[in-house]
């Protein structure tokens, strides 16, 4: 019976690939230059939405004195908003702080365009420190404002290198594994999904810190392993001597992959969608963190399965593969082999009579 | 006979894994000794995300040696201490406070409260006088005339190799002409002449020797009983070649976890969840399949669990939540691309102990490309990037393993075992079966 849900399903999926992937290649690729050349425009014009870690900021402690009660912390960082809104000023985060215990507060202050001079530090320094003696106790200490900044050159410069690394090792390691038209699409994954990953920065405005390049690592493993997957699959429906044609075999294999690999993604996908948005209203960084995982996801899939095999339609010519060639050849005389060894026991065991 | 060993061997592996998750969980005494085994969980190292950091300020100042200003002291100071810092965390910060002022924040691992000196960068001198008067006392031999410091080890014993350059060696000459026929050699660290760095006993004629080599290696297993001694040793003195100094502003101090307290049991539920989630999916898409597969997913959970503790350098930050995640999805995918092309194989007609034959074999060389890949990418990460990427890389690279063991060879173990129980009825596994034959 070959009419059954499941099969019908994958039939849906392939219909679903089946596109002419090395006509419509140019659209295929053209959609990630668009995206790029956006998000390049948008960073240019409004700069990337680095987070606050990344930013320049002001910081001050607030020393307590005593350990920090749970009852008496939202006392405690109420009177320091307070203090701080005096002085049309808010805090971007309130750290505890302290030496074996926590007995004070690191209040880092939302980054603003204004710089202080050193007086004006100090008149909101002791400005801050009066409200807190009034509002909290007299032998509250509030040190003084310090101007903090980052550089991130290094981490960036780093990333890059590894990215170089690894399109480098990429591209031999398919090459080797299987082919020269499977290693110039590996190079294209890992070039087209670390830098579509970057602009989901750029255009959505998601905020963009330390974590971000952990994102782009990410996607580009995910990338990398659905495109080997899909490569394989496709491997494996050419040894079996099928007379597909490239947009065929491309199908096929995006159906096989879309059941295994990327159905579960999305179901996960689908739970870190509702974790993102319950967060949204606890912990907004931990959801934009989130969101970013999702995108660079949903990224990492296009590339491996639409992109990169498109351009692997345009240059392969499986009449051309030599290798390939000589693989189902191995193949075929070792079932020949096979084939004859076990006739040879066959006629052994007959009994003649 | 099959049947009721694979049952067997099911419910002994299910105990196995019960055990391992009640040892991840539980924390107890160890009997006979006053050490308390504190669970694997606990174990695992956490980054400052969730369990807080260790943070100083200090001031940065330069002597007449250092050729810049003050902004290159504090940038030079800054990449000495990152190049430090980042040999032992994954995640730090390294800020830049007013203009002479470096905050150095790292995570609180293992409850340790301080910020090593090793990674502070001071002025290095070297004398045979012991300095009662430091206003009366010019250094002659300090950062500026050493050349390279490193680890070396000779005939087995660690220690540190310093070179210099021929100021230095003269100013050893120097000191050596001044030695009467036993001395010391002195290392002050930070112009604090109250407190000696190191002390090594030398002669006129020792340290004329030390002098014309051009090198000192100083080795002795009561000075540098570990490697890690001479390596922290060596890396004071290379840090002192740049003529600056770090003091430490205030005190060094503990600060709350970036996501607040309470974010790692958060974690914990999510990871949960995901699990459940995983398991789920199976048993809405093979069915009785789940069981072995579920149980290779857990194997592989047990044992993420039992090697995280193990290495220090798995410092679990949000980002490294994550990339635990990554790693668990692409073990869980690993295992379905197997059962997937099971499932073709069997559709296209072959039988079903045939099908899941020829599908290991296929889904065997997609995975061990995949893990290949993967690996090669988070070793270079891990190796050369910093920060949350490096965090991210080290995981997957650490476990990369146990995700291509349970993937490869847990996963068809179990699934043999599970055919050995039920070798023919395919629609218990949710497959479609393909052809003219029938097995039932």
């Amino acid at each position: 019976m070959k009419n059954n849900k499941s099969i019908s399903f994958k039939e849906k999926l392939t219909k679903l690939f089946s596109i002419d992937y090395a006509k419509n290649a140019k659209f295929l690729i053209l959609i990630p230059v668009i995206i790029f050349a956006l998000a390049v425009m948008m960073t240019c014009l409004l700069g990337l939405n680095y987070t606050t870690e990344l930013k320049s900021k002001y910081r001050f402690t607030v020393d307590i004195g005593v350990e920090i009660e749970d009852k008496d912390n939202s006392k405690y960082i109420e009177a320091i908003d307070t203090a701080l809104q005096d002085n049309d000023l808010s805090a971007y985060s309130y750290d505890k702080i302290g030496q074996n215990i926590y007995t004070g507060y690191q209040v880092t202050l939302n980054p603003t365009k204004t710089t202080f001079t050193d007086t004006e530090l100090e008149e909101i320094q002791q400005k801050i420190e009066d409200s807190l003696n009034v509002s909290i106790s007299d032998t509250i200490e509030v040190s003084d404002l310090s101007y903090v900044s980052t550089s991130i050159s290094n981490t960036f410069g780093r990333a890059f290198i590894v990215l170089a690394i690894l399109m480098v090792v990429a591209f031999v390691y398919t090459w080797i594994r299987f082919n020269r038209s499977v290693a110039l699409g590996m190079l294209f994954v890992t070039i087209c999904a670390p830098a579509l990953a970057f602009a989901i920065y750029g255009l959505c405005r998601l905020p963009f810190g330390y974590t971000s390049l952990a994102i782009i690592l990410i996607s580009t493993v995910i990338a990398i392993a659905l495109y080997i997957y899909v490569m394989d699959e496709i491997r494996n429906a050419e040894l079996d001597e099928n007379s597909y044609t490239n947009n065929q075999y491309i199908a096929n294999a995006n159906a096989q992959v879309g059941i295994s690999a990327v159905l579960p993604i999305l179901c996960f996908a689908g739970f870190v969608i509702v974790a993102t948005f319950i967060l949204i209203f606890a912990k907004i960084n931990i959801a934009f963190i989130l969101m970013a995982v999702l995108l660079a996801a949903v990224v990492a899939m296009y590339v491996a399965m639409y992109l990169a095999p498109s351009l692997w339609a345009i240059v392969y010519n499986k009449d051309k593969d030599s290798r390939l060639r000589s693989k189902i050849e191995r193949i075929r005389k070792s079932k020949e082999k096979k084939a004859n060894k076990d006739k040879k026991e066959e006629d052994n065991d007959k009994i003649v009579v | 006979m099959k049947k009721k060993r694979a049952i067997r061997n099911f419910i002994i592996l299910a105990i196995l894994l019960l055990i391992c998750f009640i040892f991840s969980f539980v924390s107890f005494r160890i009997p006979t000794t006053v050490d308390r085994f504190a669970g694997f969980v606990n174990g695992i190292y956490l980054s400052k995300d969730f369990n807080g950091g260790v943070t100083a300020t200090y001031t940065v100042t330069y002597d007449d040696n250092f050729n810049g200003d003050e902004e290159l002291a504090v940038s030079k100071a800054m990449a000495r201490v990152e190049s430090l810092v980042a040999r032992d965390y994954g995640e730090y910060y390294i800020e830049k406070v007013d203009s002479d002022k470096i905050c150095v924040t790292i995570p609180k691992i293992s409850e340790s409260t301080t910020i090593k000196s090793n990674y502070l960068v001071n002025f290095i001198t070297f004398t045979t006088e012991s300095v009662s008067d430091p206003d009366e006392f010019t250094p002659t031999f300090t950062g500026a005339n050493i050349t390279e410091a490193k680890y070396f080890t000779s005939n087995g014993a660690f220690g540190t190799l310093i070179s210099f350059n021929d100021a230095g060696k003269q100013a050893l000459l120097d000191m050596a002409d001044g030695l009467s026929s036993t001395g010391t050699l002195y290392i002050y660290q930070d112009k604090d002449y109250s407190s000696v760095l190191l002390r090594i006993s030398v002669d006129s004629n020792s340290l004329t020797t030390i002098a014309n080599n051009n090198q000192i290696f100083i080795s002795d297993v009561s000075i540098f009983p570990t490697k890690d001694n001479a390596v922290e040793f060596a890396d004071k003195i290379a840090s002192g070649m740049l003529n600056v100094d770090m003091s430490l502003e205030g005190s060094v101090s503990i600060i709350t976890p970036t996501f607040g307290e309470g974010s790692t049991t958060i974690i914990g539920i999510i990871m949960i969840l995901l699990i459940v989630l995983s398991v789920v999916y199976l048993v809405f898409r093979y069915k009785a399949l789940a069981l072995p597969t579920a149980m290779s997913m857990l194997c592989f959970v047990a044992l993420s669990l039992i090697i995280m503790p193990i290495f220090e350098s798995i410092q679990v930050s949000f980002a490294g939540f994550i990339g635990l995640a990554i790693i668990y999805i692409l073990t869980y995918v690993a295992h379905i691309i197997y059962l997937e092309k099971a499932r073709n194989d069997f559709a296209s007609g072959k039988k079903l102990l045939a099908s899941f034959k020829s599908a290991y074999v296929k889904s065997v060389l997609a995975n061990t490309d995949m893990y290949v890949v993967v690996f090669m990418l988070s070793l270079a990460s891990a190796l050369i990037a910093m920060g949350a990427m490096k965090t991210v890389a080290i995981i997957l690279a650490i476990l990369v393993f146990p995700s291509a063991l349970c993937s490869m060879l847990i996963h068809r173990g179990l699934v043999k075992w599970y055919l050995d129980i039920n070798p023919t009825k395919y629609k218990k596994i949710n497959f479609e079966k393909g052809g003219l034959d029938n097995e039932e």
